[in-house]
């Protein structure tokens, strides 16, 4: 493998993320000195438009320097399958299958397409349903993290590998939520203060508020989505991670070298 | 020197850039304004162009989709302050029972007393959120993706193409899917629903995939993927960028803002210099490219009008606030009818595509 | 123009071809020949650069393009040199309409837009795309899609074009089409172009050269006239000329009326046996009443009626867009019938599922992987067996009586279209349906595979099972069929015996009536049995 570019893309992707962590979690992490001018310079709306600039910066740099085209198509297809899934889940008590779809592609692909195929299947998903909105960068990150870490797990095979996917399917599509309900919630002025975002408050105060704000208002759908999103990977990701195995046994990831994916 | 001659164009042939501008100043706008009446009307301007610009029977119904979830969000926030709300001002409008929620959630209170001025302004952040959606699916399904993918700068190219990709795609998939469907059938299929639903997304993957081998082949004898050799100009633009982030973390941790609004402008201009160089050193050229014209410089004075004036009157803008009389709702600055005017006024220099029109790339 | 000296290629240790050399001259049209797994494709991508950089594999020897080593030519260039149009041209599509489609190579070639606008025009031109230009690449229809994925390689402008099977998915009509223009590329543009065909008769003659790839790896380039004596199974014509003891090997259907003369004179006296003749134990088992389908809105099968007797084969035909793959659907009950009825066994097929359909009508769809929901043969097997209630094994069995170089630990994507054919066959055969329906069975087939598909129908059809096969592949109905349907928009046109429909079409007529016309022989070995049923006497 090349290391060199795989530092580079390491590199890349973390400054992407420690953008989109800003974009995300500016609620939680500023001092509460610095929150006022950051509001008054409309830096979280700045700071979200960035990031998918950002991203498509960066997927783009990891694309030409290392893809080989034969990469780029199956990281095309795959998104085109996120896309297509993607309505499937809509009405049905939030089963999300396009984390089976993301969450297998980072496992067996590896983290950087994970990361890849995260941001470009939901905005491609907007394009096409015109729900291109002020949710997209936040969501376009989470879903490239979600993609990347599954790309970290443990190495097993078997029964193992379905529970471990189960399980973190079930912790992301938990997490998930709750980081999306930060977007929102600094936008919630006039709630009750033990759960409102408040910018004299200190940063546990503002996480407790976060973590109050999360429980009553979203952990209805949190639990059944997380439910729901186990039992999808469950039951599929054993296949669709054959599948994708079988369809990539001899493609060259990494055009850079000519290593192969095992 | 001539004049170019001025005439309305279907919404699709607009540079999609002009729109996206448009997009933005909106949706900055509905970001400034903290006035419900001024709010609403924005919301009805940019709702008013999307209805009448839009002619393709799905764009037009993915766009009423999101007029719906726009007006979901002022309902969401209406309902968030009524159940948790803390109640503001003195003109109380209902009170509810109350319920006390667990000391573990620090005392939190469901219902009590609503006043009016805490739904005005729950209103006003819902509307405010529903002006930003709409603005956004506004400018998504007036324009073609391919198009505004093609008009990004060199440095997103790949990115663009795996999005084409994906999109040109999903037909194929939904083909696909058909096939599966009535194959089921015809093997006498008796397992679940569930069962079958994954056993087709698998095979669905599997033939996707299989094709895969085929476009990639396409791509590279069309010479596609002879790779980039801008690696210092690319370094240039996410060293911009790391700079951008660096400047962003040491402002939110030391309160230190105009250091770091500096630093984050060098990063941006480092990074666009990266962007400049890129495109100028790529070899790529474009088919038929976009062009720029009267009506697309019409939209952007718009935007700038739109923007300067924000910026200007930002403190007339925000004059509602909570005003215990409420007598204020109504806003009677200029200012705020000059925006609306400027929303609107894309009416003025666009027509709808005709229906039958297959004008290069606007399938997508 | 291209040359081979001693190449040879190994996929994982496997030889695919050792030491091929061989020379072909600049602004000839060549047609590469040989079955399924010879490598054809591999050679093409030999030439084109994707073997080995692309798609792996170890290759040894020199390839020489325009006298120039290969490995001495830069990518740039390279896609400059060849064009490349591949087999399913949808698949390699990558823009969304035509004209961006076209323009794809030129833009990553760096051209000037004048130019392009040029180069774009001329090939839209050249390949009469000017109706479509506009179009969604989708919306083509087969032979239009193929159409483009020409002009794209040939926008810029290369020397060498390389086409692997571009008409597998096309009608004759269509195919027939795609091979003129190539051959009116070939003399206006002077280009060298490589077919891979594997359906010779449609591209003999087209030929300057023909080059034959032999199953032992060996390699043989000549002119088609003289190399058709090293086919495996020689073209009708050839075998007719040989009939007819002519020396020379006719290359189209008026070359050899001539040659055959004294054959057609000696079988004047004899007439084609009745391919088949009805038994008392026979009845119709399907009947098709009236029958109108609508889709969108437009009728798409009009007032169809039709029945088939138990242990008749019987072949439908017609152009793309004719109707046959939903007159098949509407047999399988897919497509509810705006009007009319149809009974197979009395029963109407939209209101049978599971176990109850399989055992009375039974589909291989075009794609035979459509069917197979397993990752493994042996799954696949004993899914069958499950389904059809079958004891273990059945499937199995069943299979290997087709062909015996399965593995049972293979995924079915990884056979090759015979041996997918093949599995999708014992499925359904598996359960016995008393009614069979193949959509275009020959699809990606080499003679071989087409014979054993042949011999499979036959006995299943001695056995009494009706048989109905859509298909485009004149010789095979000609060859198998007992009744032809003749389909145009929906509407049956034509529908009778065998010998009477076919022999009296233009275009459906197979190459032995076309030959011995206005006699009514269908097949080669029609006209065989007669000559020897005389020599006997």
């Amino acid at each position: 493998m090349n290391q060199a570019g795989k530092w580079r893309a390491a590199a890349l992707i973390a400054v992407a993320s420690l953008l989109g962590l800003i974009a995300l979690a500016w609620p939680l992490i500023a001092t509460s000195d610095s929150l006022q001018t950051w509001n008054s310079l409309s830096a979280p709306l700045l700071s979200a438009a960035l990031l998918p600039f950002t991203l498509g910066l960066i997927i783009s740099d990891i694309v030409s320097a290392r893809f080989s085209t034969k990469t780029l198509a199956i990281v095309g297809i795959l998104t085109a399958i996120a896309v297509a899934v993607r309505p499937l889940g809509a009405g049905v008590a939030g089963i999300e299958p396009i984390w089976l779809i993301i969450i297998v592609a980072g496992r067996v692909l590896g983290s950087s397409i994970g990361f890849i195929i995260g941001s470009t299947s939901i905005i491609a998903s907007a394009f096409i349903t015109g729900g291109v909105g002020p949710w997209l960068p936040y969501q376009m990150m989470l879903a490239a993290w979600i993609g990347m870490a599954a790309g970290w797990l443990p190495q097993t095979r078997g029964k193992s590998e379905v529970w471990m996917l189960a399980v973190y399917g079930a912790a992301v599509s938990f997490i998930f939520g709750w980081m999306m309900n930060l977007w929102f919630w600094p936008t919630a002025i006039g709630l009750q203060p033990s759960i409102s975002f408040d910018i004299t408050d200190s940063v546990m105060q503002r996480i407790e508020a976060w973590v109050r704000f999360s429980l009553t208002t979203s952990l209805g759908f949190d639990i059944p989505r997380a439910i729901f999103t186990a039992a999808l990977l469950a039951l599929g990701s054993r296949p669709f991670a054959a599948a994708l195995r079988r369809a990539t046994r001899n493609v060259v990831i990494d055009a850079s070298s000519d290593s192969t994916i095992a | 020197m001539t004049i170019a001659r001025f005439s309305p164009l279907p919404a699709l042939q607009v540079h999609p850039g002009a729109w996206w501008l448009w997009a933005l100043a909106c949706a900055f706008l509905a970001s400034i304004i903290s006035n419900a009446v001024a709010l609403a009307l924005l919301c009805v301007s940019i709702t008013t162009v999307g209805l009448l610009r839009i002619s393709a029977a799905e764009r037009r119904f993915n766009f009423q989709i999101l007029i719906r979830v726009a007006m979901w969000f002022v309902g969401l926030r209406i309902v968030l302050q009524t159940l948790l709300g803390y109640p503001m001002g003195s003109h109380v409008f209902v009170k509810l029972p109350t319920i006390d929620l667990p000391t573990w959630l620090s005392g939190l209170r469901l219902g009590g007393v609503i006043t009016w001025e805490s739904l005005l302004n729950a209103a006003t952040e819902g509307l405010r959120m529903g002006a930003i959606v709409l603005a956004f699916a506004a400018a998504t399904n007036l324009t073609s993706t391919s198009k505004v993918l093609r008009n990004l700068p060199v440095a997103f190219h790949e990115v663009g193409m795996i999005i084409i990709i994906a999109i040109t795609f999903i037909p194929h998939l939904f083909s696909d899917a058909q096939r599966l469907i009535q194959a089921a059938r015809w093997r006498g299929q008796t397992i679940g629903r569930m069962r079958l639903l994954v056993w087709n997304v698998v095979s669905l993957c599997e033939a996707a995939l299989d094709r895969s081998n085929a476009l990639a082949g396409s791509l590279t004898t069309r010479g596609y993927g002879i790779h980039s050799s801008q690696t210092k100009q690319r370094n240039l633009v996410v060293a911009g960028l790391a700079i951008v982030a660096a400047s962003a973390v040491y402002f939110l941790f030391t309160s230190q803002g105009y250091v770091s609004i500096v630093v984050a402008a060098l990063g941006v201009a480092c990074s666009a210099v990266g962007m400049k160089q890129t495109q100028s050193l790529s070899t790529r050229t474009q088919y038929r490219p976009d062009v720029w014209q009267v009506n697309e410089n019409y939209f952007a004075a718009i935007t700038l009008a739109m923007t300067i004036s924000v910026v200007l009157y930002r403190d007339n803008l925000q004059a509602f606030a909570f005003d215990s009389t409420l007598n204020n709702l109504v806003p009677t600055h200029f200012a705020v009818l000059v925006f609306i005017a400027a929303a609107i006024s894309p009416l003025l220099v666009t027509i709808a595509s005709p229906h039958q029109e297959l004008v290069r790339n606007d399938s997508i | 123009m291209i040359r081979f000296s001693n190449v040879s290629l190994w996929y994982q240790d496997e030889p695919v071809f050792a030491q091929l050399s061989f020379d072909l001259a600049e602004g000839e049209l060549v047609v590469l020949a040989g079955p399924t797994g010879s490598g054809k494709s591999s050679l093409l991508q030999i030439i084109n650069g994707l073997v080995p950089e692309f798609s792996g594999g170890r290759l040894a020897g020199h390839v020489f393009l325009g006298g120039i080593d290969r490995q001495e030519i830069d990518l740039e260039q390279r896609v400059k040199l060849i064009g490349t149009v591949q087999q399913s041209p949808l698949d390699g599509f990558v823009a969304d309409n035509v004209e961006d489609e076209i323009a794809f190579g030129l833009e990553t070639a760096g051209m000037t837009n004048d130019a392009m606008r040029q180069r774009v025009e001329e090939v839209i031109d050249m390949l009469s795309l000017h109706d479509i230009r506009n179009r969604p690449l989708r919306t083509l229809s087969g032979g239009q899609q193929q159409r483009v994925a020409i002009a794209s390689a040939l926008a810029l402008q290369p020397r060498i074009l390389l086409m692997d099977e571009p008409t597998s998915a096309l009608d004759p009509t269509a195919a027939d089409e795609v091979f003129s223009t190539i051959h009116r590329l070939v003399h206006d543009l002077g280009i060298t172009v490589v077919v891979a065909e594997h359906r010779l008769e449609r591209v003999l003659h087209f030929a300057d050269r023909v080059l034959l790839l032999q199953s032992d790896g060996k390699v043989v380039v000549d002119t088609p006239e003289r190399i058709v004596r090293k086919f495996p199974t020689p073209p009708i014509l050839t075998q007719l000329a040989d009939l007819a003891g002519a020396k020379k090997s006719p290359l189209t259907v008026r070359e050899a009326r001539k040659l055959v003369e004294p054959l057609t004179h000696a079988l004047k006296q004899f007439t084609p046996t009745q391919r088949f003749i009805s038994t008392a134990h026979q009845h119709d088992v399907l009947k098709v009443n009236g029958v109108t389908v609508m889709r969108d809105g437009l009728k798409v099968l009009r007032d169809l009626n039709f029945t088939a007797t138990t242990g008749t084969i019987t072949a439908v035909m017609g152009r793309n867009g004719a109707g046959k793959s939903t007159f098949l659907h509407t047999l399988m009950g897919d497509h509810q019938a705006a009007s009319g009825t149809i009974a197979i066994n009395g029963q109407d097929p939209r209101h049978l599922s599971g176990r109850e359909l399989l055992s009375t009508v039974s589909i291989v769809p075009q794609q035979p992987l459509d069917l197979l929901m397993s990752a493994r043969v042996s799954e696949e097997c004993k899914t069958s067996d499950a389904l059809h209630q079958s004891p273990l094994g059945t499937t199995w069995n069943v299979l290997n009586e087709f062909v015996h170089d399965i593995k049972p630990d293979q995924h079915p994507r990884d056979l090759s279209e015979g041996q997918r054919l093949a599995l999708a066959l014992a499925v359904t055969l598996t359960g016995e349906p008393e009614v069979l329906l193949l959509d275009e069975p020959t699809r990606g087939l080499d003679s071989a595979a087409k014979k054993h598909l042949v011999d499979v129908l036959q006995s299943a059809a001695a056995r009494g099972q009706t048989i109905i096969l859509a298909t485009h592949d004149v010789e095979l109905a000609a060859e198998i069929a007992h009744k032809v349907v003749i389909l145009g928009d929906g509407e049956i046109v034509a529908h009778g015996d065998a010998a009477e429909v076919l022999t009296a079409s233009n275009m459906f007529a197979p190459i032995t009536s076309k030959v011995l016309a206005p006699q009514t022989w269908l097949t080669v070995a029609d006209v065989h049995t007669a000559l020897n049923a005389r020599d006997s006497k």
